[in-house]
């Protein structure tokens, strides 16, 4: 068997990515490593010292994609410490855009970065050329999705109306009322983007390896936003406000990012894990959408990720119709939230797109934070990456060092992760 | 119908990253905007296909790696330049603006006129701050902006409050 040295290493001027590494002699597997070289952001330290009003809007920077789930986490956490009830309207609407995020998220993962793989075209870019009707769907699903999250959060990304005790701007029913419609208009489209899925699932990699699952789980209700901690290894669920006796966040030396495991030597979170955990709860729509998958509860195959966040864009729209309705049905009331400074520690919890993300402060009598503690989703799942590519090389190898390559990427791409977040969006040089 | 959107773009956390959402705030206090969209879209980039569709005119906004002397800021639009970026498509959070900008040509909503303003960061470390070599500068960014949109100052109103 052929010499496979595979070393993807992406390093920009200043910032670090996943780098992947497999080294094979003769059919003999020497090295296999997802590594996660990225210079740490220090986010935690940069909230010390400052006011429990401005929190959110400053977590919300560490992630463009998921700026409104950092937001969200953030504001529960600072509601705990500061023992503020916040009312049902502000509760149903936080929900709202927080859905607005998942879709948007999930369709831009499936779409812009999953399809080529499937539809073999290197990006979305070639994409549009040869598939362009897919491409049009799926930017349409993705353009409602952040004009949603501008509605209720006052910006298409880094959302400003998140207060402590509710919100500084509330949408009006006329504007609910247009976005219901267009969600459900939407709904023809999240059929039409199952279907393609669908017809190219069988190239998805039949790989399985046993895991565990972890996401929040709430009565009677597929949750993103609210509940405690569960797991597909035990029944017992753990209190939000425990989070770091579930993570046990330890370091290893081929990575900055910090890696977890509870009860195995890995866990995995985001939109598998949810539907593990919580899949007998979707609503019809999203159950029928994952029976066409023939996607069951206790599925371990990571690539079926990709299709459970097909369902979750249903189970989303579902849900949100339902929410309109009932906001629309009492009416838009006008709320002055009202928050005062006060010494206390608080833990927020919500599902981001791309797992359970958590968020810890405490709070001096003046309000200042004195202490962050932040566990992103996607250093949740560092250790199961790993553990699927020692799995997954042997199976592999025989492919060839192309093959295995893209079959390593199609997996870490599979899990969503979000591994850097500053844009650098430019690096040019002129012609 | 508006038809002429600025984007600024980079996260504001990191130094200089964070001059175009800077100066789109700049903007906004200093100049009259009347029918023109502003966008601050930090570092969700993707979201710049969603903001230009349709429009006119499109001026974005970054900091960029140019090989310019820290504080340069050069006029320029994308037949001019050539990425340097390498991307993996590992995940979502890394992007390139350049591509967008061919995605949104190849569907058939580009505006007809894009420009980018990049400026060379002296410093894109962690804090938040923008560096002395930017900070100095930042009227002449706003003046040059300003002329490429034709915008008019705003009158200045004294606070005695």
């Amino acid at each position: 068997m052929a010499k496979i040295n595979i070393d993807v290493h992406h390093v920009t001027r200043v910032e670090g990515h996943g780098n992947i590494k497999v080294r094979a002699n003769d059919g003999t597997i020497e090295e296999v490593q997802w590594q996660v070289p990225e210079a740490p952001r220090f986010f935690e330290a940069m909230v010390r010292g400052r006011s429990f009003e401005d929190i959110q809007t400053i977590v919300s920077r560490i992630c463009g994609i998921c700026s409104v789930t950092h937001s969200l986490a953030a504001i529960k956490a600072v509601e705990d410490a500061l023992d503020l009830e916040v009312s049902e309207q502000t509760d149903m609407l936080r929900i709202l855009m927080h859905y607005g995020e998942q879709l948007e998220s999930h369709s831009l993962h499936v779409g812009y970065l999953v399809a080529p793989d499937l539809l073999g075209q290197k990006s979305v870019v070639p994409l549009a050329a040869s598939h362009p009707d897919v491409v049009k769907t799926i930017i349409k699903i993705h353009r409602l999705g952040n004009e949603w999250m501008e509605l209720i959060g006052g910006r298409m990304t880094h959302p400003v109306t998140i207060k402590p005790g509710g919100f500084s701007k509330l949408p009006t029913e006329k504007e609910l009322r247009e976005l219901k419609k267009r969600l459900e208009n939407i709904v023809g489209d999240l059929h039409t983007l199952a279907e393609v899925v669908l017809s190219l699932a069988d190239k998805l990699p039949a790989f399985e390896r046993d895991t565990e699952y972890i996401a929040l789980k709430q009565n009677g209700l597929y949750t993103f936003y609210h509940g405690n901690i569960a797991s597909t290894d035990t029944p017992k669920i753990v209190d939000i406000h425990q989070f770091e006796s579930v993570a046990n966040e330890y370091v290893t030396p081929h990575s900055t990012a910090k890696w977890t495991k509870w009860h195995r030597e890995s866990y995995a979170v985001g939109a598998l894990a949810r539907f593990n955990v919580n899949g007998e709860l979707l609503m019809p729509e999203a159950q029928k959408t994952a029976a066409k998958f023939g996607l069951n509860k206790g599925n371990c195959n990571p690539f079926m990720n990709n299709v459970a966040q097909v369902v979750e864009c249903v189970q989303i729209v579902e849900h949100s119709l339902v929410l309109l309705d009932k906001l629309l049905g009492k009416g838009i009331v006008a709320e002055v939230p009202k928050a005062a400074p006060k010494a206390g520690e608080g833990v927020g919890c919500v599902e981001a797109p791309r797992g359970i993300l958590f968020h810890r402060y405490a709070f001096n009598n003046q309000g200042e934070c004195i202490r962050a503690n932040i566990c992103i989703p996607t250093n949740q799942n560092h250790a199961n990456i790993q553990k699927d590519f020692e799995a997954f090389v042997p199976k592999i190898l025989d492919r060839g060092q192309d093959q295995v390559r893209l079959l390593l990427e199609m997996l870490v791409r599979s899990y969503d992760p979000c591994i850097s977040c500053s844009t650098h969006y430019l690096d040019v040089e002129f012609v | 119908m508006v038809d002429t959107v600025v984007i600024g773009l980079g996260n504001p956390l990191l130094s200089d990253e964070g001059i175009g959402v800077h100066l789109l705030e700049q903007l906004k206090k200093r100049y009259e905007y009347d029918g023109i969209e502003l966008h601050d879209l930090g570092t969700a980039g993707i979201s710049v296909l969603h903001v230009i569709a349709h429009k006119r005119k499109a001026v974005i906004i970054d900091c960029a790696f140019m090989n310019e002397k820290p504080g340069a800021i050069k006029r320029f639009t994308k037949e001019q330049v050539r990425s340097l970026k390498l991307l993996h498509g590992l995940s979502l959070h890394e992007g390139d603006l350049l591509s967008t900008i061919t995605l949104s040509e190849s569907l058939g909503e580009c505006p007809e006129s894009l420009v980018l303003f990049g400026i060379e960061p002296a410093s894109v470390a962690v804090g938040g701050a923008l560096s002395e070599q930017l900070l100095g500068k930042v009227d002449e960014y706003l003046a040059l902006i300003a002329r490429e949109l034709k915008l008019q100052p705003k009158k200045m109103s004294i606070d005695y409050a």
